[in-house]
Protein backbone atom coordinates (compact mmCIF):
# COMPACT_ATOMS: atom_id res chain seq x y z
CA UNK A 1 0.00 0.00 0.00
CA UNK A 2 1.19 3.43 -0.82
CA UNK A 3 1.67 5.70 2.19
CA UNK A 4 -0.97 8.40 2.24
CA UNK A 5 0.22 11.94 2.78
CA UNK A 6 -1.18 13.81 5.76
CA UNK A 7 -1.59 17.02 3.86
CA UNK A 8 -2.44 17.91 0.33
CA UNK A 9 0.27 20.45 0.33
CA UNK A 10 3.43 18.68 -0.65
CA UNK A 11 4.92 22.07 -1.27
CA UNK A 12 5.88 22.26 2.39
CA UNK A 13 8.67 19.84 1.62
CA UNK A 14 9.71 16.72 3.46
CA UNK A 15 9.98 16.84 7.21
CA UNK A 16 7.53 19.65 7.83
CA UNK A 17 4.54 17.66 9.00
CA UNK A 18 5.91 14.15 8.98
CA UNK A 19 7.97 11.77 6.95
CA UNK A 20 5.04 10.77 4.79
CA UNK A 21 5.20 13.97 2.80
CA UNK A 22 8.54 12.94 1.42
CA UNK A 23 6.64 10.42 -0.65
CA UNK A 24 4.88 11.46 -3.80
CA UNK A 25 1.09 11.34 -3.60
CA UNK A 26 -0.65 8.44 -5.31
CA UNK A 27 -2.14 10.99 -7.67
CA UNK A 28 1.31 12.03 -8.77
CA UNK A 29 2.29 8.46 -9.46
CA UNK A 30 -0.54 7.76 -11.85
CA UNK A 31 0.53 7.94 -15.44
CA UNK A 32 -1.04 10.90 -17.16
CA UNK A 33 -1.77 11.03 -20.85
CA UNK A 34 0.57 13.34 -22.67
CA UNK A 35 -1.29 16.46 -23.73
CA UNK A 36 -0.11 18.99 -26.17
CA UNK A 37 -0.87 22.06 -24.22
CA UNK A 38 -0.81 24.39 -27.17
CA UNK A 39 -3.69 22.60 -28.85
CA UNK A 40 -5.67 21.61 -25.78
CA UNK A 41 -9.01 23.39 -25.44
CA UNK A 42 -9.61 25.33 -22.24
CA UNK A 43 -12.52 23.07 -21.25
CA UNK A 44 -10.07 20.30 -20.35
CA UNK A 45 -11.17 17.86 -23.02
CA UNK A 46 -8.81 16.46 -25.57
CA UNK A 47 -8.28 18.57 -28.63
CA UNK A 48 -9.13 15.81 -31.01
CA UNK A 49 -10.87 12.65 -29.89
CA UNK A 50 -12.16 9.81 -31.96
CA UNK A 51 -14.68 7.93 -29.84
CA UNK A 52 -12.66 4.98 -28.43
CA UNK A 53 -15.73 2.74 -28.67
CA UNK A 54 -15.60 3.25 -32.39
CA UNK A 55 -12.08 1.86 -32.55
CA UNK A 56 -12.60 -1.00 -30.11
CA UNK A 57 -12.91 -3.77 -32.67
CA UNK A 58 -10.32 -2.32 -34.98
CA UNK A 59 -12.95 -1.09 -37.37
CA UNK A 60 -14.37 2.42 -37.51
CA UNK A 61 -17.96 2.69 -36.38
CA UNK A 62 -20.21 2.59 -39.38
CA UNK A 63 -23.76 2.96 -38.13
CA UNK A 64 -23.54 6.70 -37.65
CA UNK A 65 -22.18 7.12 -41.14
CA UNK A 66 -25.49 6.88 -42.86
CA UNK A 67 -28.83 8.46 -42.09
CA UNK A 68 -31.88 6.39 -41.18
CA UNK A 69 -34.88 8.63 -40.52
CA UNK A 70 -34.57 11.63 -42.77
CA UNK A 71 -36.27 14.85 -43.66
CA UNK A 72 -36.13 16.39 -47.10
CA UNK A 73 -35.60 19.97 -48.22
CA UNK A 74 -35.92 23.07 -46.06
CA UNK A 75 -36.46 26.35 -47.88
CA UNK A 76 -35.77 29.85 -46.63
CA UNK A 77 -36.20 33.34 -48.04
CA UNK A 78 -35.72 36.82 -46.66
CA UNK A 79 -38.25 39.53 -47.33
CA UNK A 80 -38.87 43.12 -46.43
CA UNK A 81 -39.42 42.72 -42.71
CA UNK A 82 -38.31 39.24 -41.86
CA UNK A 83 -37.49 35.72 -42.89
CA UNK A 84 -39.66 32.80 -43.99
CA UNK A 85 -38.66 29.17 -43.55
CA UNK A 86 -40.65 26.26 -44.92
CA UNK A 87 -40.49 22.49 -44.94
CA UNK A 88 -42.80 19.50 -44.99
CA UNK A 89 -43.41 17.47 -41.84
CA UNK A 90 -42.22 14.08 -42.99
CA UNK A 91 -39.74 11.83 -41.26
CA UNK A 92 -38.94 9.19 -43.85
CA UNK A 93 -37.48 5.81 -42.94
CA UNK A 94 -35.57 5.13 -46.12
CA UNK A 95 -38.31 5.76 -48.65
CA UNK A 96 -41.08 4.73 -46.26
CA UNK A 97 -43.14 7.69 -45.15
CA UNK A 98 -42.81 6.72 -41.52
CA UNK A 99 -43.49 9.84 -39.41
CA UNK A 100 -45.89 12.28 -40.98
CA UNK A 101 -46.09 14.92 -38.27
CA UNK A 102 -42.46 15.56 -37.48
CA UNK A 103 -41.89 19.28 -36.99
CA UNK A 104 -38.62 20.13 -38.64
CA UNK A 105 -38.80 23.88 -38.05
CA UNK A 106 -38.05 24.78 -34.47
CA UNK A 107 -37.87 28.00 -32.55
CA UNK A 108 -34.58 28.74 -30.79
CA UNK A 109 -35.47 32.09 -29.24
CA UNK A 110 -37.49 35.19 -30.07
CA UNK A 111 -35.17 36.12 -32.91
CA UNK A 112 -34.27 32.79 -34.44
CA UNK A 113 -35.60 29.53 -35.91
CA UNK A 114 -33.75 26.58 -37.33
CA UNK A 115 -34.94 24.04 -39.84
CA UNK A 116 -33.16 20.81 -40.64
CA UNK A 117 -33.08 18.20 -43.33
CA UNK A 118 -31.18 14.95 -43.05
CA UNK A 119 -31.03 12.59 -40.09
CA UNK A 120 -33.77 13.66 -37.73
CA UNK A 121 -32.35 12.12 -34.57
CA UNK A 122 -29.22 14.17 -35.14
CA UNK A 123 -31.47 17.21 -35.48
CA UNK A 124 -33.09 16.39 -32.16
CA UNK A 125 -29.64 16.23 -30.61
CA UNK A 126 -28.74 19.60 -32.13
CA UNK A 127 -31.97 21.09 -30.80
CA UNK A 128 -31.04 19.86 -27.34
CA UNK A 129 -27.78 21.75 -27.56
CA UNK A 130 -29.55 24.90 -28.67
CA UNK A 131 -32.26 24.59 -26.03
CA UNK A 132 -29.65 24.27 -23.33
CA UNK A 133 -27.94 27.41 -24.60
CA UNK A 134 -31.15 29.41 -24.67
CA UNK A 135 -32.16 28.12 -21.23
CA UNK A 136 -28.84 29.38 -19.95
CA UNK A 137 -29.52 32.73 -21.57
CA UNK A 138 -32.91 32.81 -19.87
CA UNK A 139 -31.39 32.12 -16.46
CA UNK A 140 -28.72 34.76 -16.92
CA UNK A 141 -31.61 37.20 -16.83
CA UNK A 142 -29.74 40.02 -18.56
CA UNK A 143 -32.09 40.28 -21.50
CA UNK A 144 -29.50 39.05 -23.97
CA UNK A 145 -30.32 36.25 -26.37
CA UNK A 146 -28.29 34.39 -28.94
CA UNK A 147 -28.36 36.32 -32.17
CA UNK A 148 -29.19 34.44 -35.36
CA UNK A 149 -25.64 34.92 -36.66
CA UNK A 150 -24.30 33.47 -33.42
CA UNK A 151 -26.56 30.44 -33.63
CA UNK A 152 -25.39 29.93 -37.21
CA UNK A 153 -21.75 30.26 -36.27
CA UNK A 154 -22.21 27.90 -33.31
CA UNK A 155 -23.79 25.25 -35.51
CA UNK A 156 -20.94 25.47 -38.03
CA UNK A 157 -18.49 24.74 -35.22
CA UNK A 158 -20.56 21.84 -33.87
CA UNK A 159 -21.01 20.19 -37.26
CA UNK A 160 -17.40 20.76 -38.31
CA UNK A 161 -16.13 19.36 -35.01
CA UNK A 162 -18.22 16.24 -35.44
CA UNK A 163 -17.02 15.68 -38.99
CA UNK A 164 -13.45 15.93 -37.67
CA UNK A 165 -14.29 13.07 -35.34
CA UNK A 166 -15.37 11.06 -38.37
CA UNK A 167 -18.82 10.98 -36.76
CA UNK A 168 -20.76 13.66 -38.56
CA UNK A 169 -24.18 14.97 -37.68
CA UNK A 170 -25.99 14.10 -40.88
CA UNK A 171 -27.87 17.34 -41.37
CA UNK A 172 -28.19 20.35 -43.58
CA UNK A 173 -29.47 23.13 -41.40
CA UNK A 174 -31.05 26.44 -42.26
CA UNK A 175 -30.92 29.22 -39.68
CA UNK A 176 -33.38 32.06 -40.07
CA UNK A 177 -33.56 35.10 -37.88
CA UNK A 178 -34.23 38.76 -37.53
CA UNK A 179 -31.93 40.97 -35.53
CA UNK A 180 -31.26 44.73 -35.39
CA UNK A 181 -33.73 45.41 -38.18
CA UNK A 182 -32.06 42.99 -40.56
CA UNK A 183 -33.12 39.54 -41.67
CA UNK A 184 -30.57 36.75 -41.38
CA UNK A 185 -30.53 33.56 -43.38
CA UNK A 186 -27.71 31.07 -43.26
CA UNK A 187 -27.09 27.39 -43.85
CA UNK A 188 -24.72 24.77 -42.49
CA UNK A 189 -23.91 21.50 -44.21
CA UNK A 190 -23.10 18.19 -42.52
CA UNK A 191 -19.34 18.77 -42.79
CA UNK A 192 -19.51 22.33 -41.54
CA UNK A 193 -19.72 24.12 -44.85
CA UNK A 194 -21.66 27.31 -44.34
CA UNK A 195 -22.83 30.42 -46.08
CA UNK A 196 -25.47 33.09 -45.84
CA UNK A 197 -27.69 34.29 -48.66
CA UNK A 198 -30.94 36.10 -49.34
CA UNK A 199 -32.65 32.83 -50.20
CA UNK A 200 -31.64 29.28 -49.39
CA UNK A 201 -32.61 25.67 -49.75
CA UNK A 202 -31.18 22.34 -48.64
CA UNK A 203 -31.03 19.04 -50.48
CA UNK A 204 -33.37 18.64 -53.44
CA UNK A 205 -34.62 22.16 -52.84
CA UNK A 206 -31.28 23.41 -54.12
CA UNK A 207 -32.16 22.01 -57.53
CA UNK A 208 -35.92 22.44 -57.55
CA UNK A 209 -36.65 25.61 -55.59
CA UNK A 210 -33.54 27.74 -55.87
CA UNK A 211 -33.98 28.45 -59.62
CA UNK A 212 -37.47 29.75 -58.90
CA UNK A 213 -36.16 31.87 -56.07
CA UNK A 214 -33.37 33.29 -58.19
CA UNK A 215 -35.95 34.28 -60.74
CA UNK A 216 -38.59 35.76 -58.46
CA UNK A 217 -36.99 36.75 -55.22
CA UNK A 218 -36.40 40.38 -54.28
CA UNK A 219 -35.15 41.53 -50.88
CA UNK A 220 -37.99 44.07 -50.64
CA UNK A 221 -40.83 41.59 -51.10
CA UNK A 222 -43.93 42.00 -48.95
CA UNK A 223 -45.02 39.18 -46.68
CA UNK A 224 -47.82 38.15 -49.07
CA UNK A 225 -45.46 37.99 -52.04
CA UNK A 226 -42.90 36.04 -50.04
CA UNK A 227 -45.54 33.59 -48.83
CA UNK A 228 -46.82 33.12 -52.37
CA UNK A 229 -43.30 32.43 -53.62
CA UNK A 230 -42.73 30.00 -50.80
CA UNK A 231 -45.95 28.12 -51.60
CA UNK A 232 -44.93 27.88 -55.22
CA UNK A 233 -41.50 26.52 -54.30
CA UNK A 234 -43.01 24.01 -51.87
CA UNK A 235 -45.41 22.83 -54.51
CA UNK A 236 -42.65 22.32 -57.06
CA UNK A 237 -40.63 20.41 -54.49
CA UNK A 238 -43.62 18.27 -53.61
CA UNK A 239 -44.34 17.42 -57.27
CA UNK A 240 -40.77 16.34 -57.97
CA UNK A 241 -39.44 14.98 -54.69
CA UNK A 242 -40.84 11.54 -53.90
CA UNK A 243 -39.63 11.73 -50.29
CA UNK A 244 -41.99 14.56 -49.42
CA UNK A 245 -45.61 14.88 -48.39
CA UNK A 246 -48.26 17.53 -48.84
CA UNK A 247 -48.15 18.72 -45.26
CA UNK A 248 -46.07 21.80 -44.74
CA UNK A 249 -45.08 24.26 -42.07
CA UNK A 250 -44.08 27.85 -42.51
CA UNK A 251 -41.99 29.65 -39.93
CA UNK A 252 -41.84 33.42 -39.83
CA UNK A 253 -39.33 35.57 -38.00
CA UNK A 254 -39.94 39.31 -37.79
CA UNK A 255 -39.22 42.09 -35.36
CA UNK A 256 -42.31 40.86 -33.44
CA UNK A 257 -40.81 37.43 -32.82
CA UNK A 258 -41.09 33.92 -34.14
CA UNK A 259 -44.19 32.09 -35.27
CA UNK A 260 -44.32 28.57 -36.65
CA UNK A 261 -47.57 27.87 -38.47
CA UNK A 262 -49.83 24.91 -37.96
CA UNK A 263 -49.30 22.25 -40.64
CA UNK A 264 -51.22 22.93 -43.84
CA UNK A 265 -51.66 21.33 -47.25
CA UNK A 266 -51.33 22.99 -50.64
CA UNK A 267 -53.70 22.47 -53.51
CA UNK A 268 -52.12 20.28 -56.11
CA UNK A 269 -53.09 19.29 -59.59
CA UNK A 270 -51.99 16.01 -61.09
CA UNK A 271 -54.01 16.27 -64.31
CA UNK A 272 -51.13 17.54 -66.41
CA UNK A 273 -50.64 15.58 -69.57
CA UNK A 274 -47.00 14.82 -68.91
CA UNK A 275 -47.83 13.60 -65.44
CA UNK A 276 -50.42 11.20 -66.84
CA UNK A 277 -48.05 9.84 -69.48
CA UNK A 278 -44.59 10.31 -68.03
CA UNK A 279 -42.96 7.96 -70.54
CA UNK A 280 -44.00 9.99 -73.57
CA UNK A 281 -40.69 11.81 -73.80
CA UNK A 282 -38.52 9.03 -72.48
CA UNK A 283 -38.47 6.14 -74.88
CA UNK A 284 -37.61 2.84 -73.27
CA UNK A 285 -39.14 3.57 -69.87
CA UNK A 286 -42.53 2.48 -68.70
CA UNK B 1 -26.93 55.73 -4.29
CA UNK B 2 -27.39 52.19 -5.51
CA UNK B 3 -28.12 51.75 -9.18
CA UNK B 4 -31.69 50.51 -9.64
CA UNK B 5 -32.14 46.76 -10.09
CA UNK B 6 -28.50 46.08 -9.21
CA UNK B 7 -29.41 44.27 -6.02
CA UNK B 8 -31.75 41.56 -7.22
CA UNK B 9 -33.60 39.35 -4.77
CA UNK B 10 -35.59 37.25 -7.22
CA UNK B 11 -33.84 35.02 -9.71
CA UNK B 12 -34.88 32.70 -12.51
CA UNK B 13 -33.74 29.12 -11.99
CA UNK B 14 -35.25 27.54 -15.06
CA UNK B 15 -37.97 28.61 -17.48
CA UNK B 16 -40.64 27.41 -15.07
CA UNK B 17 -38.96 28.11 -11.74
CA UNK B 18 -37.74 31.06 -9.76
CA UNK B 19 -36.16 31.72 -6.40
CA UNK B 20 -36.59 34.63 -3.99
CA UNK B 21 -33.95 34.83 -1.30
CA UNK B 22 -33.73 36.64 2.02
CA UNK B 23 -30.59 36.90 4.09
CA UNK B 24 -26.94 37.01 3.05
CA UNK B 25 -27.07 38.10 -0.57
CA UNK B 26 -23.92 36.25 -1.61
CA UNK B 27 -25.21 33.00 -0.10
CA UNK B 28 -28.42 33.61 -1.98
CA UNK B 29 -26.64 33.83 -5.31
CA UNK B 30 -24.74 30.68 -4.49
CA UNK B 31 -28.00 28.82 -3.84
CA UNK B 32 -29.47 30.15 -7.05
CA UNK B 33 -26.44 28.83 -8.92
CA UNK B 34 -26.94 25.42 -7.35
CA UNK B 35 -30.66 25.45 -8.19
CA UNK B 36 -29.88 26.30 -11.82
CA UNK B 37 -27.41 23.44 -11.98
CA UNK B 38 -29.96 21.01 -10.50
CA UNK B 39 -32.66 22.11 -12.94
CA UNK B 40 -30.27 21.84 -15.87
CA UNK B 41 -29.04 18.44 -14.75
CA UNK B 42 -32.57 17.09 -14.32
CA UNK B 43 -33.57 18.27 -17.76
CA UNK B 44 -30.58 16.73 -19.48
CA UNK B 45 -31.17 13.43 -17.66
CA UNK B 46 -34.93 13.08 -17.93
CA UNK B 47 -35.72 15.40 -20.85
CA UNK B 48 -38.41 17.35 -19.01
CA UNK B 49 -38.43 20.31 -16.63
CA UNK B 50 -37.68 19.52 -13.01
CA UNK B 51 -40.83 19.14 -10.85
CA UNK B 52 -41.16 21.48 -7.88
CA UNK B 53 -40.88 18.90 -5.13
CA UNK B 54 -37.73 17.41 -6.64
CA UNK B 55 -36.02 20.78 -6.96
CA UNK B 56 -37.06 21.79 -3.45
CA UNK B 57 -35.87 18.51 -2.01
CA UNK B 58 -32.54 18.68 -3.78
CA UNK B 59 -31.98 22.25 -2.65
CA UNK B 60 -32.91 21.35 0.92
CA UNK B 61 -30.53 18.38 0.92
CA UNK B 62 -27.82 20.65 -0.40
CA UNK B 63 -28.19 23.34 2.24
CA UNK B 64 -28.56 20.65 4.90
CA UNK B 65 -25.05 19.39 4.13
CA UNK B 66 -23.64 22.66 5.40
CA UNK B 67 -24.93 21.89 8.88
CA UNK B 68 -23.04 18.65 9.13
CA UNK B 69 -19.33 19.49 9.15
CA UNK B 70 -17.32 21.69 11.42
CA UNK B 71 -15.47 23.22 8.50
CA UNK B 72 -18.65 24.65 6.98
CA UNK B 73 -21.13 27.16 8.22
CA UNK B 74 -24.80 26.86 7.39
CA UNK B 75 -26.20 28.97 4.61
CA UNK B 76 -27.46 32.35 5.72
CA UNK B 77 -30.54 32.47 3.54
CA UNK B 78 -34.10 31.31 3.58
CA UNK B 79 -35.44 30.98 0.08
CA UNK B 80 -38.85 30.88 -1.49
CA UNK B 81 -39.00 28.58 -4.48
CA UNK B 82 -41.77 29.07 -7.02
CA UNK B 83 -42.37 26.42 -9.67
CA UNK B 84 -45.08 26.07 -12.30
CA UNK B 85 -44.69 22.55 -13.64
CA UNK B 86 -47.04 19.77 -14.67
CA UNK B 87 -48.46 19.64 -11.14
CA UNK B 88 -49.51 23.29 -11.36
CA UNK B 89 -48.19 26.28 -9.46
CA UNK B 90 -46.31 25.47 -6.27
CA UNK B 91 -44.54 27.43 -3.58
CA UNK B 92 -41.81 25.98 -1.37
CA UNK B 93 -39.90 27.42 1.53
CA UNK B 94 -36.35 26.09 1.90
CA UNK B 95 -34.62 26.92 5.15
CA UNK B 96 -30.91 26.85 6.03
CA UNK B 97 -31.49 23.89 8.32
CA UNK B 98 -32.38 21.79 5.31
CA UNK B 99 -36.12 21.68 5.86
CA UNK B 100 -38.44 22.35 3.02
CA UNK B 101 -42.21 22.76 3.13
CA UNK B 102 -44.84 23.57 0.61
CA UNK B 103 -47.12 26.52 1.33
CA UNK B 104 -50.02 28.40 -0.15
CA UNK B 105 -48.47 31.57 1.18
CA UNK B 106 -45.18 32.15 2.92
CA UNK B 107 -42.80 34.92 3.88
CA UNK B 108 -39.10 35.02 4.69
CA UNK B 109 -36.73 37.62 6.07
CA UNK B 110 -36.89 40.18 8.82
CA UNK B 111 -40.54 41.15 8.52
CA UNK B 112 -41.83 37.64 7.94
CA UNK B 113 -44.03 37.49 11.04
CA UNK B 114 -46.00 40.57 10.14
CA UNK B 115 -46.15 39.52 6.52
CA UNK B 116 -47.42 36.04 7.40
CA UNK B 117 -50.20 37.57 9.50
CA UNK B 118 -51.28 39.66 6.55
CA UNK B 119 -51.08 36.73 4.13
CA UNK B 120 -53.34 34.69 6.39
CA UNK B 121 -56.04 37.32 5.97
CA UNK B 122 -56.02 36.91 2.19
CA UNK B 123 -58.37 34.57 0.41
CA UNK B 124 -55.74 32.91 -1.73
CA UNK B 125 -58.11 30.47 -3.47
CA UNK B 126 -60.17 33.29 -4.93
CA UNK B 127 -57.33 35.52 -5.93
CA UNK B 128 -56.07 36.18 -9.43
CA UNK B 129 -52.41 36.72 -10.06
CA UNK B 130 -52.89 40.44 -10.71
CA UNK B 131 -54.76 40.87 -7.44
CA UNK B 132 -51.99 38.92 -5.76
CA UNK B 133 -49.43 41.42 -6.94
CA UNK B 134 -51.33 44.29 -5.39
CA UNK B 135 -51.72 42.40 -2.14
CA UNK B 136 -48.02 41.48 -2.04
CA UNK B 137 -46.98 45.08 -2.77
CA UNK B 138 -49.21 46.32 0.04
CA UNK B 139 -47.81 43.82 2.54
CA UNK B 140 -44.25 44.72 1.61
CA UNK B 141 -44.99 48.38 2.22
CA UNK B 142 -46.61 47.52 5.54
CA UNK B 143 -43.68 45.56 6.91
CA UNK B 144 -40.97 47.98 5.80
CA UNK B 145 -39.84 51.06 7.74
CA UNK B 146 -41.53 54.09 6.33
CA UNK B 147 -38.46 56.35 6.37
CA UNK B 148 -35.96 53.86 5.08
CA UNK B 149 -37.44 53.18 1.69
CA UNK B 150 -36.91 50.06 -0.37
CA UNK B 151 -37.00 48.84 -3.92
CA UNK B 152 -40.05 46.80 -4.76
CA UNK B 153 -39.17 43.80 -6.89
CA UNK B 154 -41.95 41.61 -8.22
CA UNK B 155 -41.69 38.45 -10.26
CA UNK B 156 -44.32 35.92 -11.25
CA UNK B 157 -44.89 32.60 -12.96
CA UNK B 158 -48.46 32.41 -14.19
CA UNK B 159 -50.71 31.91 -17.19
CA UNK B 160 -50.13 35.51 -18.17
CA UNK B 161 -46.36 35.04 -18.35
CA UNK B 162 -46.77 31.82 -20.30
CA UNK B 163 -45.95 29.70 -17.22
CA UNK B 164 -42.45 31.12 -17.37
CA UNK B 165 -40.53 33.04 -14.77
CA UNK B 166 -40.85 36.72 -15.54
CA UNK B 167 -40.36 40.03 -13.82
CA UNK B 168 -43.75 41.66 -13.49
CA UNK B 169 -43.97 44.23 -16.32
CA UNK B 170 -42.78 47.61 -15.07
CA UNK B 171 -46.12 49.28 -15.68
CA UNK B 172 -48.04 46.70 -13.62
CA UNK B 173 -45.44 46.84 -10.86
CA UNK B 174 -45.66 50.62 -10.69
CA UNK B 175 -49.45 50.43 -10.56
CA UNK B 176 -49.32 47.89 -7.74
CA UNK B 177 -46.81 50.08 -5.91
CA UNK B 178 -49.00 53.16 -6.22
CA UNK B 179 -52.15 51.24 -5.26
CA UNK B 180 -50.43 49.83 -2.18
CA UNK B 181 -49.28 53.24 -1.03
CA UNK B 182 -52.72 54.75 -1.60
CA UNK B 183 -54.44 51.91 0.30
CA UNK B 184 -52.11 52.30 3.26
CA UNK B 185 -52.57 56.04 3.37
CA UNK B 186 -56.34 55.62 3.28
CA UNK B 187 -56.09 53.21 6.24
CA UNK B 188 -53.96 55.73 8.13
CA UNK B 189 -56.55 58.40 7.54
CA UNK B 190 -59.24 56.16 9.05
CA UNK B 191 -57.28 55.73 12.27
Amino acid sequence: MLPRPQSHSAALGPGCTGPSLANPTPLGLEPRPVRHASQAPACGAEAFVVDPVALANGQPRKHTQYPYVTGTSVLGITYKDGVLLASDTLGAYGSTKRYKAFERLRKVNDACVVGASGELSDFQFIMRLLEELSDDDFCMDDGHRLKPAEVHSYLTRVLYNRRNKMDPLWNSIVVGGFYAGKPFLGTVGMIGTSYTDAHLATGFGNHLARPLMREKHRPDMSEEEATALMHECLKVCYYRDKNSINRFQLAKVTADGVSVSEPFALETKWGYKLFQDPAANAVGTW
Amino acid sequence: MLEQHSNRRTFPVDRHAGLAVAGVAADGRSIVGRAMAEANNYKSTYGEPIPGHVLAERLASYVHLFNLYWAYRPYGVASLLAVYAREGPQLYLVEPSGTMHRYFGAAVGKGRQGAKNEIEKLKLEEMTCREGINAVAKILHQVHDEEKGFELELAWICEESGKQFQRVPQQLADEADAAAKAALEAEDMDD
